[in-house]
């Protein structure tokens, strides 16, 4: 199996408070499979508290799971040995949302360029260093001798987060998590940015998983999409169908709530029914049964399996009853095919 | 105090602002951050303001309510009806502040104080501007304000950390609301927010700004929300408005470059892979280019635009605009045709 990560019904549950604990269950039954031999950008939608973060920790390695397991090329994360675990850190990168806290104020810029090569021994002599850190930053379209050497309060947003990029370029990884990467920057410049992520999938073959809650920059840059809603994925595939023929009555409500740039389109047609907190919390249902406007007795019982709605879509509701249905653990493939 | 409103058709202006400009004198040189602005809003009227970071959004904003604090200095004049902010004295500058002319901030998850609940930050913008108004009646005017943005009264007990992102911003909408102002000023208000609570919250301003007729200025850099919410638009680059008028005819026929680049900046549904960002970054306030501000990012600059600072032209009613191409035959919708027609992708690409 060529798996360079795997996610097996993976759930997260967090507990606050000590005598009557508040349990929230930030990502729940969800299986993901990222291949080596295709890269592909995979782009996590959903609303704040949807889990997008917490699976991306948990491909980083950052938590563990509360349940379910994490594979690395086949092994289990808890398995791993020191020298595995230290070529897992250069395999998966990240990039953050906020530019502006991932560096800090007291070195030049210089200083996350130069860490990765000297803890991973990218280079053998300063010079060569010098011209790696060059080499990077010109792919990322910046120019090394407009930055190197200055301070994060001199440059930009877009800029700092170009540099970023950059970093993570020099490890030449296999898996990039790109978690909210524009959403601090300009409108303007996330073009920009998202084209130098671009560039590294395309041509350093990187596995790309895009978390973002923009649904119009996710269907320019991926090839497939998952929809998250309070942990649970409600709709999968690839990304043209879904954005262009949303199945999910939430993807619809999302793709609905974006505030497109013209000025004929009329934004919001599909009334945004609030969340009385009457959905399930648990497993049972589906999680967007008290916001849905199709929401049926059944959805409160039991929540809908995947049905394959379309030959690369997939969708968690009982109006795709009449498909085949998926196992949870199977929504790779359909997004495999796509 | 009071000045003579100009006569013309229609209600009179409820914000007036005349060649306002904001200077900070530094160590490295002075810096114009806003640069005689001029426009006006009718009242219940939504208005526009977009541009890159730094372009003087948020400064003009703070300018308007005279929050400039020193080494920053402001010139120009602003009314709101017959009274004139900028020559008010201090102790009628804070009265007039939220009274008159109300903000919601940029980051409302800082903007609220954590360690007070969300009653006694209401009620100390009701009790400073009236503070003869009785405990009972502030208590029924916090819960009149707080169902004015679909909160729950109870939320009135509760701390900023005991609320969603949505929730907070409705409070500082609550608060800027409070006093009744003729004016609000959106800094921002949804950039934090995903686009289902964007949309809810934009709900709640829009309503507020029919119900109450309060006009609003909606500050931002995102031109979807732009094209979905205000009336009229206008846009700013490195402290000088280039461009205001109407939101449809902006949009349909723009007249400044970047007016064309910030539209086309945005991801439609089209073709995938075609959306592009505007190459460069905005110019240092301290080194300015010579000429049109713009000219060192524009694809339309010609000899005259470093050598001559474009002047305001209007184009119809309420319609004006900076360019050297306005002068030029066919103007920038017809460049814009000639560059599409000549070569279809030129800049076009990105992800393909």
């Amino acid at each position: 199996m060529s798996a360079l990560l795997e996610l097996r019904n993976v759930s997260k549950i967090y507990k606050s408070g000590f005598f009557s604990p508040k349990v929230t269950n930030a990502l729940d039954d969800f299986s993901l499979v990222i291949d080596q031999a295709k890269p592909t950008i995979t782009a996590v939608v959903g609303e704040s508290g949807s889990g997008k973060s917490t699976l991306g920790s948990l491909l980083m390695g950052f938590i563990e799971p509360t349940l379910g397991d994490v594979f690395y090329m086949g092994k289990n994360m808890k398995a791993l040995t020191g020298p595995e675990r230290w070529q897992f850190r250069q395999d998966v990168q990240a990039i953050f949302q906020d530019p502006f806290a991932a560096y800090n104020p007291f070195y030049t810029v210089d200083h996350v360029l130069t860490v990765p090569i000297r803890k991973f021994g990218l280079a053998s002599n300063r010079e060569e260093a010098r011209e790696k850190m060059g080499d990077a930053l010109r792919r990322v379209g910046l120019r090394p001798e407009e930055i190197l050497g200055r301070y994060p309060h001199q440059l930009s947003g877009g800029q700092r987060q170009r540099i970023i990029v950059a970093r993570a370029m020099l490890l030449k990884p296999k898996l990039i998590v790109a978690d909210e990467p524009v959403s601090m920057v300009d409108a303007s410049l996330r073009a920009t940015i998202l084209e130098s992520i671009y560039t590294l999938h395309k041509e350093m073959g990187v596995s790309v998983l895009y978390i973002t809650h923009d649904l119009t920059t996710a269907y320019h840059v991926s090839n497939e999409i998952i929809v998250l809603y309070k942990g649970s994925v409600m709709e999968g595939g690839e990304v043209a169908s879904v954005v262009k023929t949303p199945h999910h009555p939430y993807t619809r409500l999302l793709i609905d709530s974006i505030p497109w740039p013209d000025v004929s389109l009329q934004w919001g047609k599909e009334p945004v029914i609030k969340d009385d907190g009457s959905s399930p919390t648990t497993s049972l249902g589906c999680k967007f049964a008290s916001r849905c406007p199709h929401v049926m007795a059944k959805c409160r019982d039991a929540g809908p399996p995947l049905f394959a709605v379309g030959a690369q879509q997939a969708s968690a509701c009982y109006l795709g009853e009449s498909s085949p249905a998926l196992q949870r653990s199977e929504l790779h493939k359909v997004l495999a095919s796509a | 105090m009071t000045a003579a409103v100009p006569s013309r058709e229609g209600p009179a202006p409820v914000l007036r602002v005349e060649d306002l400009c904001v200077d900070y004198f530094t160590d490295a040189g002075r810096l114009r951050a806003c640069d005689q602005v001029s426009f006006e809003l009718g009242p219940g009227q939504r208005l526009g303001l977009v541009g890159e970071s730094g372009s003087g959004k948020s400064t003009m904003a703070l300018a308007l309510m005279r929050m400039i604090k020193p080494p920053g200095k402001i010139a120009g004049r602003v009314f709101v009806g017959d009274d004139e902010l900028t020559s008010m004295d201090d102790n009628a500058i804070r009265s007039a502040r939220m009274r008159l002319i109300g903000m919601v901030p940029q980051a409302a998850m800082s903007a609220l104080n954590p360690v007070i609940r969300i009653r006694a930050q209401i009620a100390d913008v009701l009790q400073v501007h009236e503070p003869a108004m009785p405990d009972a009646q502030v208590k029924a005017r916090i819960a009149e304000v707080l169902e004015a943005v679909e909160l729950r009264p109870e939320v009135a007990n509760l701390y900023p950390h005991e609320l969603s992102g949505g929730m907070k911003q409705r409070v500082c909408i609550a608060i800027a609301v409070a006093l009744r102002p003729k004016v609000i000023i959106a800094d921002e208000p949804t950039s934090a927010l995903d686009v289902i609570v964007q949309r809810q919250v934009m709900d709640t301003i829009g309503r507020l700004q029919r119900e109450m007729n309060i006009a609003v200025i909606l500050i931002g850099h995102d031109m979807g929300l732009m094209a979905q919410f205000v009336d009229r638009l206008s846009v700013m680059y490195a402290g000088k408005l280039a461009e205001i008028g109407p939101t449809g005819e902006l949009f349909a026929r723009p007249t400044h470059p970047y007016t064309h680049m910030l539209i086309s900046s945005l991801p439609t549904l089209g073709k995938k892979g075609v959306f592009r960002g505007i190459p460069g970054i905005t110019p240092s306030l301290l080194s300015l280019p010579s000429g049109c501000y713009f000219r060192t990012r524009c694809p339309y600059a010609m000899p005259i635009c470093s050598e001559v600072t474009p002047a305001q032209q209007a184009h119809g009613t309420d319609h004006r605009s900076s360019c050297h191409l306005s002068n030029v035959e066919g103007g920038l919708t017809g460049r814009i045709a000639a560059e599409a027609a000549s070569v279809p992708d030129a800049r076009m690409g990105g992800f393909s």
